[in-house]
């Protein structure tokens, strides 16, 4: 008892030392600070690589690409992959606001209810924050936006592979699926994704994909500052070729502080009510 | 159409200024107009700090007196927070100039450029550190 109570005072103190130096090396200006706030300022000002990756690690929370702090993203989810017959009758239904729809026209699922995007989208749209930790036999993958935690397990176990019909080996398919993950070096982990739910879209351009999809993540920790993501989606009923779902690029957050941020389904129909379906009818579109 | 003519008249009576601003890529821009229309002496009547997007209601009167409803948008809470913003930066009763992209079918919203608050400071929509990710309409450098 008496260690535990050393190692948390241990803990305590060098956070507010690491806080304090956090602080002291981030852009001066006179306005008080708190650790409970997110200065994408502190992000920003920690240039470079900051040093070796460790080996096996990605624990830590990172900025994305929306998260102010300049984090740029380093390759778009395809646009025009190639379809089958079915993916591009489902494709040609979607109707996303990134390929010029309104949002009054939009059917994007999160776009007109705050519905949950799923995995793979959560993972390549509206990148702000995520926090990765590792326990004995899973990782975890939390996502500020929406609030979403995954959940990789490293114990050895295979992917489900049945997500329709009847039977004691279906599972049901949910809206981050089911994921295995191992690292294939010391500084790559390879995750591997099936039962995803097919009422969502892979990417906020609308790519669908079918419940028998299967989404390889390929993390890769080049420095202790920089995390990259690149994934791709494999899905022959819909698509001839495996589709490239991006490579999306995190840096590490000095202070490993972000902010709540969700989008309120109560919220979005005030939005869409005052503004976006005002603004939106046929006639803004000519 | 009501709303459309409404605008049509507050522009012609001078209450309305378009200025002459390129737009850039941003969330939803399709539906806004190209150029800054300004609303000065708009009184605020909400103000809602919410997701997905924060939104400010206001009047503007014309020159008879009448008074047109507005409402604009800006961006989420937190990104807004990130550039100056708090739930507190305006609330209804005051007043303050609005500079805003109005929707071109004529319907009374659009989406901020900026606010002018009574003190002369203002506040203005994402830009580039508030809010990446093809969000940001507005451009400091425009600005200047």
């Amino acid at each position: 008892m008496r260690k535990v109570s050393t190692g948390i005072i241990a803990g305590v103190v060098g956070a507010l030392c690491i806080s304090a130096l956090v602080s002291a090396q981030a852009p001066q200006n006179n306005a008080p600070r708190s650790p409970w706030k997110y200065y994408p300022e502190d992000a920003r000002a920690n240039e470079g690589p900051g040093g070796p990756a460790p080996v096996r690690d990605m624990s830590g929370t990172w900025a994305g690409e929306s998260s102010g702090a300049g984090v740029k993203r380093l390759v778009p989810p395809e646009r025009n992959p190639a379809f089958t017959a079915l993916g591009k009758e489902l494709f040609s239904k979607n109707k996303a606001e990134s390929n010029g729809v309104l949002i009054a026209q939009s059917n994007d699922p999160h776009v007109r209810f705050c519905d949950p995007f799923g995995f793979p989208r959560n993972m390549n749209d509206q990148i702000r924050s995520m926090t990765i930790a590792t326990v004995q036999n899973r990782t975890f993958v939390m996502l500020k936006f929406m609030n979403i935690w995954r959940e990789i397990w490293m114990d050895g176990r295979a992917l489900p592979t049945k997500f329709a019909g009847r039977g004691a080996d279906v599972h049901d398919p949910t809206y981050n699926g089911y994921s295995v993950g191992r690292w294939v070096d010391d500084y790559t982990f390879v995750a591997e994704t099936t039962g995803m739910a097919p009422e969502t879209w892979a990417t906020e351009g609308g790519l669908p994909h079918s419940v028998d999809a299967k989404v390889t993540e390929r993390f890769n920790r080049s420095s202790k500052n920089d995390l990259s993501l690149t994934m791709t989606m494999d899905d022959p009923k819909l698509y001839s070729k495996p589709v490239s779902l991006g490579e999306v690029n995190f840096r590490w957050i000095p202070s490993q502080t972000f902010f709540d941020f969700s989008c309120v389904p109560s919220s979005v129909q005030m939005y869409l009510k005052e503004m976006a379906d005002p603004s939106g009818t046929p006639a803004a579109a000519k | 159409m009501k709303s459309h003519l409404l605008v049509s008249t507050l522009l012609g009576l001078g209450l309305l200024t378009a200025v002459g601003v390129p737009v850039f890529a941003h969330h939803g821009n399709a539906a806004y107009a190209d150029e800054i229309t300004e609303f000065k002496q708009a009184t605020v009547t909400k103000f809602a700090w919410a997701n997905p997007h924060a939104l400010i209601s206001f009047d503007a009167k014309n020159a008879k007196g009448e008074v047109v409803h507005m409402v604009v948008e800006t961006a989420a809470p937190q990104a807004l927070r990130l550039i100056g913003w708090a739930n507190t930066s305006v609330a209804p009763g005051d007043v303050i100039t609005v500079r805003m992209y109005v929707a071109k079918n004529g319907n009374p919203a659009g989406r901020l450029q900026k606010i002018i608050l009574a003190d002369g400071s203002d506040l203005h929509d994402t830009q580039l550190g508030g809010d990446e990710g093809g969000k940001t309409r507005y451009d400091p450098l425009s600005d200047k």
